[in-house]
């Protein structure tokens, strides 16, 4: 009895008291030190502030006060400071832990448009786990700690669940299409995984299922020369009829023709402009890009009197896909396609091309990659014609004004009864396929186009656009010779006194000069003689016309779209998986991402997997078996009111960065389907009437555009306005009275 | 005439001298509002803050600020280009650029190459932004691979092995000295320590390349953007475009805003028309604008707020002014024209808000406003007020040890008028920011000196005793002595949004920064008496007085701190959602409470005398010394991050140590005595 009687008299001392506030005081420092070191608040408060000895230590103080008090009694009139201060420290100690058992506070992530209504305990553990039954779907949450345990599942009755061991933290990384030493690829075999160095070939395999595309995967740090190198395995080069193999091609020095390959890859931006470039008998060059939109279509870099290369190079390719590995894991698709053309799609860690989701995960997920080229070869050119024709027809049918040269040909369509658009781009083609000034006037033609041509009726309405052409003919020809022989238009045209030098307003060599000459000659037909003819045959009336449509600039490449043809498309796809690494924990744990490896059993199928953390639980849901998701997750609680961004904006100071306000509109809905707008900003929150808080804590990005993401606490505290308001209130005012109210201080 | 009028006459001269003069000076000034980061502030104190960003100092080889402005604007920054017109002061940087380490000036024309060479230098900086952010937790991919846009767009850096290379290599000042494959660094696994390493350096380096470019932007009168304009309209005259054409072709590549934007980056003195926050430089009246119905450039309609007269009278002199400048002939009298033109024109405007946000406005100043602003950074205002408390304090000395009563009405009188400049100070600061002057360093280091004086007035008036003033002259003295030393940032400058709030927010920080006074001014009081006891060897009558007087302000201080602490965890619950949450300046205010509460206890139940009260007192004021200080500059880090910065730990130290040292031989005097006392 008396020892209980001094240990009630020490628990209400002034030594007691001293001790304890210089403990709490010492623990704190502690604290904010290991903070400072580490850079972890969490770490600080598992030592100090979160600790059990900690909460003993306030449970103390409770105590401490309570008997400091109730040693005085009975109260008296000079005890009233007192007694109103230590009630007040009573009221906060016990709001504090009340707050702790049955309050909220966790966060919410949301981002413009999204929803949600639970809430999340950040740095908390739990497992989220869904099923699939038929058409019916259970989700549960398991709160976890991390020591080895066998999990509870009560939902899930058939589903035993063990970790079998947990891990600080790790790095996850995504897997595409190269899974450890082999390349994965939805409806093939596994392909091995080649080292591969520079000067290595590149392994191809050959699969019975996928038609005639051959496959390779490669992991290396030369992306570049790897490209390179399987380009030019890959590929032949028909030029002048002839076949040869790229790498012949580029290494032999043809006294025709010189080619090189341009192929530079940047890991950011993929392949750029990759290009062949062809030198042809050092008179022309021509460009062929092997990417892109525009590929494979030639381009002239040398000035030329014509549209068009005078020598006609293709590509042959064999059709392969090719699948890269960097040494950071990022993966590339690079296909080639049966003309050469050459498309490469990149697969890097932090931005896959797309996400598929197999039956809402429980199936898995994969990745898509899609080409523009199918297998067949499609004729480019055919396919260009077959799109201006359409889009001639389209004009015509509004009857428009033609010009005299369509108008002559359209009158010969009329006679044969043979649709204007068709025969027009035919003629075109076949004059611009024979890479020649003027149609040859004995050159070989379709017997339907000559057919119309023999239609050709040069009639007194056209006697006059008849003599022209027929000069420009006569121009024209020599002009070729001397041009075939290296002389430029222009000395030729000089030589031979050509008087309207002054006024042909083209660069020489181009194509536009000689349409400006055919026009001068068309001015000028009126005063020259005219010329004898005898009956034309189809190919001299084509000739003619050519010479028309010369003098009128309408020829096959000023009319033919460059927009980019609409191709067939392939598509291939993997599985998405994750690799899991064990990583060096951080000192500052809030960073870590810590592992779970379980051991899932049902009946007597038995699975081991990994997962890792996902500090906000908005990632991915892992499957298994196809009938159950899971996801490593803090523990997230249901809140009855769902909160739905609108909105979200940073207001500015006028001329900088520095912000004035954050703002986000946000609507709440609660159980009823009532709904509620309110706009949450900086120190400005919105409290519904059973005391749920809503905070703007965060806002991201800072930039002004893009979608912004906003960090909202929610709390929900019930005792703050029984105890702990009050509570402080009361200690403030005892303060006062303690220190100044004259009869207490009198006593010493 | 008497001693007593002789006194008041001079006191009255003074008085008048500061406190009339100066608001009659302003009356007559005219102000202009410029627009210079986030705010709009008076041409005059603009032009000096701009000039101190970049030489810190307030006038350039004696040329006032604004005339140098004007000059920039006009003529661009090439007559600068081999002044040493940038200031810096970093021995690192210096080092790494290869620069003369004693000097602490450099010129354009040595730092520019400096910079854009450094390969060393630069891989060091992009491979500390590659490992920050790849540290960073949101950062959730994991990738090696990252780009680096607060660097430049396009600047990708990732691992090979071990070590950082540049993965992909941008075309932009300094960066382009990169290329695609350069290894930026070796062995750089752990990250922790290269990230420490080089946090400085690189802020250093960002700061300082920042400047280099504002300095870089200023190409005078020639305005590209204009030109490419009128280039682009002769080019489509030439293919004769349909003017409709032309007004589409030109609007949607040279927007109009985007013009007045760029047209300049000094002098943004034209409040726009069209969206208030915003501010176009002079440069912007010579823009000029295609007329459809002409089918030429005009010169560009009033864009601004201005009425369409002044708009035009403006334009017309500022021109005339610039052809006169650009064929070397300063005119005077159309420059000051120019002023007033502007002056007038901005008069209807000034006060009215322009940016409305959730539960709060934003205004333009007020012509007060400008004019306080504008004589707060002409007169050296701390020094003079230093100079006072100074004197105040050496005539409270004399007077104490000489007992003459003409020294001490002198002293009081002179502390008087401090405290009147000193209240004055603030008052004005709150005045032009329109907020309680404690949301920063500089701020509160201003604010705390007056509480203690205030706090030595209130209780000189109870207790009839001037040592306290001499204790809170001295506190001042000491506070503002810092403040003059540390170039804390003087400027008038936005708050932070989370502070820009209510109510109970500026009273927890009043109430919690005023204890810091009070404490400070109960620490000197208990240096006052130590030393005192060291020197007598025994307590005093003067010296119980003195514990009395400790007593009464730790009183006082501990009420302040802890309803003001528990103010702001009120606070902090109604608007981050949390009471208390043990952030490193919560838990130094509760270490710093728990030690005050154990003084008082002890001194309160007699473990402890008078000699331990002065002691405490001491103590406290380390704890808050550390509250104040040291959470901010040694831990740096937490929630309350308003006022963090870095540097003088050592010298922060070694006061700990002298304190100490103090405080044990203090003891050490006392055991001694009472030692002797026994023996005998």
């Amino acid at each position: 009895m008396k020892s209980l009687k001094t240990l009630y008299h020490f628990l209400g001392s002034i030594y007691f008291a001293l001790i304890l506030i210089a403990t709490a005081a010492f623990l704190v420092i502690l604290g904010t030190l290991i903070e400072a070191q580490t850079d972890s608040h969490l770490l600080a408060a598992q030592w100090t502030y979160s600790h059990p000895f900690f909460n003993l230590l306030l449970g103390l103080f409770f105590i401490n006060i309570l008997v400091s008090a109730l040693r005085r009694w009975p109260f008296k009139v000079k005890h009233i400071p007192f007694l109103i201060t230590h009630l007040g420290l009573l009221m906060i100690l016990s709001g504090t832990i009340l707050k702790n058992f049955f309050g909220l506070q966790g966060s919410m992530d949301l981002i413009e448009g999204s929803a949600s209504q639970s809430v999340y305990i950040p740095h908390s553990f739990a497992l989220h786990i869904e099923k699939q039954e038929g058409e019916q779907l259970t989700a549960a949450r398991f709160p976890l700690s991390m020591q080895r345990t066998l999990i509870d599942l009560s939902p899930f009755s058939s589903l035993q669940l063990k970790v079998l061991q947990t891990f600080p933290h790790s790095k996850e990384h995504l897997e595409t299409w190269i899974k450890g030493n082999y390349a994965f690829i939805f409806g093939s075999l596994p392909i091995p995984v080649q080292e591969w160095k520079p000067g290595s070939a590149i392994q191809t395999h050959q699969q019975p299922d996928l038609l005639s595309w051959q496959l390779a995967a490669v992991r290396t740090p030369h992306i570049e020369e790897a490209l390179k190198h399987f380009y030019i395995q890959n590929t032949e080069v028909i030029a002048a009829s002839e076949v040869i193999s790229l790498a012949d091609a580029l290494q032999n020095q043809n006294p025709l023709f010189h080619l090189q390959l341009d192929l530079s890859f940047s890991p950011i931006e993929g392949l750029q402009n990759p290009r062949l470039k062809v030198d042809w008998m050092k008179k022309e060059t021509i460009e062929i890009p092997l990417a892109g939109s525009h590929a494979l279509q030639p381009i002239l870099t040398t000035p030329s009197y014509s549209y068009t290369p005078a020598v006609s190079i293709q590509l042959n390719g064999k059709p392969t896909l090719l699948i890269l590995q960097d040494d950071q894991e990022d993966n590339y698709l690079c296909a080639l396609s049966s003309q050469g053309q050459m498309h490469l799609i990149p697969f890097r860690q932090d931005s896959l091309q797309n996400l598929l989701v197999y039956n809402q995960g429980f199936e898995g997920y994969g990745v898509q990659a899609v080409f523009p080229f199918g297998l067949e070869k499609t004729n480019t050119e055919d396919k260009k014609q077959q799109q201006l024709i359409a889009s001639l027809k389209q004009l015509l049918k509004e009857d428009p004004p033609l010009a005299p040269p369509l108008e002559l040909l359209s009158q010969a369509c009329q006679k044969t009864g043979s649709d204007l658009a068709e025969t027009f781009v035919r003629f075109l083609y076949a004059w611009h396929q024979s890479h020649l000034f003027l149609l040859s006037p004995d050159a070989h033609l379709s017997p339907s186009l000559s057919l119309v041509l023999d239609h050709l009726e040069w009639n007194d309405r056209w006697q006059s656009e008849f003599k022209a052409c027929q000069w420009i003919s006569l121009l024209f020809m020599p002009l070729a010779e001397a041009i075939e022989n290296g002389e430029s238009a222009l000395s030729f045209l000089k030589n031979h006194r050509w008087p309207f030098l002054d006024q042909l307003n083209a660069p020489d060599p181009s194509p536009q000069l000689l349409t400006a000459l055919a026009q001068q000659v068309f001015a000028l037909s009126s005063s020259l003689p005219s010329i004898d003819h005898v009956d034309l045959s189809p190919s001299e009336k084509g000739h003619l016309l050519s010479a028309f449509f010369k003098a009128y600039g309408l020829e096959y490449q000023t009319l033919a779209s460059s927009e980019p043809i609409e191709e067939s498309k392939t598509v291939w796809e993997t599985p998405l998986t994750t690799k899991h690494q064990l990583a060096i924990p951080f000192t500052k744990l809030e960073n870590n991402k810590p592992l779970l490896v379980l051991e899932a059993q049902e009946g007597s199928s038995k699975q081991r997997f990994t997962l890792a953390y996902d500090p906000s639980g908005t990632g991915l849901k892992w499957p298994l078996w196809g009938l159950y998701t899971f996801r490593f997750q803090p523990r997230q609680i249901d809140i009855p009111y769902r909160i739905r961004l609108r909105e979200a904006r940073q207001i500015n100071y006028a001329h900088s960065n520095q912000p004035y306000s954050y703002e986000s509109d946000i609507v709440i809905i609660d159980k009823e389907g009532k709904e509620e707008e309110a706009t949450l900003s900086m120190n400005h929150v919105h409290e519904t009437w059973d005391g749920y808080r809503f905070y703007l804590a965060g806002m991201s990005p800072a930039r002004e555009n893009g979608i912004k993401r906003i960090h909202v606490v929610v709390n929900h505290d019930p005792a703050k306005y029984l105890l702990t308001y009050p509570g402080a209130l009361l200690v403030a005012l005892g303060a006062i009275l303690l220190f100044w109210m004259k009869p207490y201080a009198k006593k010493r | 005439m008497r001693r007593k009028d002789k006194v008041s006459f001079y006191g009255i001269f003074i008085f008048w001298l500061l406190f009339l003069q100066l608001p009659l000076a302003a009356y007559v000034a005219q102000e202009i509002p410029a627009a210079y980061q986030g705010r709009f502030r008076p041409a005059d104190a603009y032009a000096r803050l701009w000039l101190y960003d970049f030489c810190h100092s307030q006038s350039f080889d004696k040329t006032p600020a604004l005339d140098l402005i004007w000059k920039l604007h006009v003529l661009g920054h090439s007559f600068l280009d081999q002044t040493r017109f940038f200031w810096l002061s970093s021995a690192q940087l210096k080092q790494q650029l290869g620069l003369d380490p004693h000097r602490s000036r450099f010129s354009y024309a040595e730092l520019m190459p400096a910079l854009t060479n450094s390969k060393s230098l630069l891989s060091k900086i992009a491979a500390y932004h590659f490992l920050k952010r790849y540290a960073d937790p949101l950062n959730r991919s994991y990738s090696e691979k990252l780009e680096l846009p607060q660097l430049a767009p396009g600047l990708w850096v990732s691992y090979r092995g071990n070590d950082l290379v540049l993965a992909s290599s941008v075309n932009r000042l300094p960066w382009n000295t990169l290329k695609t494959g350069d290894i930026l660094a070796f062995q750089t696994r752990d990250s922790s320590q290269f990230l420490r390493d080089h946090r400085k350096l690189s802020e250093e380096f960002l700061d300082l390349w920042a400047k280099l470019e504002r300095f870089s932007a200023l190409k005078g009168s020639r305005l590209k953007e204009e030109e490419t304009y009128i280039q682009h309209f002769l080019e489509l005259k030439k293919q004769n475009v349909p003017p409709k054409e032309i007004m589409a072709i030109l609007e949607r590549e040279h927007p109009l805003f985007q013009r007045l934007r760029l047209a300049g980056p000094l002098l943004q003195v034209l409040p726009s028309r069209h969206f208030p926050e915003e501010w176009y430089s002079l440069h912007a009246l010579k823009v000029q604008l295609y007329d459809q119905e002409a089918d030429a450039l005009v010169p560009i309609r009033n864009f601004t707020k201005f009425s369409d007269e002044d708009f035009e009278q403006i334009r017309t002199s500022y021109m005339k002014w610039e052809q006169d400048l650009l064929q070397g002939n300063d005119n005077r009298t159309l420059w000051n024209l120019l002023n007033e033109q502007l002056f007038k024109a901005h008069q209807p405007r000034l006060g009215a808000s322009y940016l409305e946000a959730r539960g709060k406005t934003l205004t333009y100043p007020s012509a007060w406003q400008l004019k306080l602003e504008r004589i707060y950074y002409q007169y050296p205002f701390i020094p003079f007020i230093l100079l006072l408390y100074g004197t105040a304090a050496f005539l409270f000395i004399l007077s104490l040890n000489l007992n003459n009563s003409r020294f001490h009405q002198w002293a009081f009188f002179l502390i008087c008028l401090a405290f009147l400049a000193h209240t004055l100070l603030l008052a004005a600061r709150s005045y032009i920011l329109e907020r309680p002057p404690v949301s920063n360093m500089f701020e509160t280091v201003i604010y705390v000196p007056w509480i203690a004086v205030l706090c030595g007035l209130i209780l000189r008036f109870f207790f009839k005793n001037s040592l306290i003033l001499l204790a809170a002259s001295l506190t001042s003295i000491i506070l503002l002595i810092l403040l003059e030393v540390t170039h804390l940032n003087h400027h008038l400058e936005n708050v932070q949004a989370v502070l820009d709030s209510q109510f109970w927010l500026i009273i927890h920080v009043l109430m919690v920064v005023g204890s810091y006074g009070v404490f400070i001014l109960g620490g000197v009081l208990g240096h006052f008496y130590l030393a005192s006891f060291i020197w007598h060897r025994q307590e005093t009558s003067s010296l119980a007085f003195l514990a009395k007087l400790i007593l009464q302000i730790l009183y006082l201080g501990t009420t302040m701190l802890i309803s003001g602490t528990i103010l702001g965890g009120i606070w902090a619950a109604e608007s981050w959602g949390r009471f208390w949450d043990w952030d490193p300046k919560e838990s130094w205010a509760f270490i710093s409470s728990c030690l005050y509460l154990f003084i008082i206890h002890a001194f309160r139940f007699q473990k402890i005398g008078h000699f331990g009260l002065a002691a405490g007192a001491i103590l406290g004021l380390l704890a808050i010394s550390f509250t104040w200080y040291g959470v901010n500059y040694i831990l740096g880090t937490g929630l309350h991050s308003y006022g963090f910065g870095s540097g003088g730990e050592l010298f922060y130290y070694l006061f700990l140590i002298v304190e100490f040292s103090f405080l044990l031989l203090a003891y050490g005097m006392k055991k001694k005595i009472k030692k002797f006392k026994l023996t005998s």
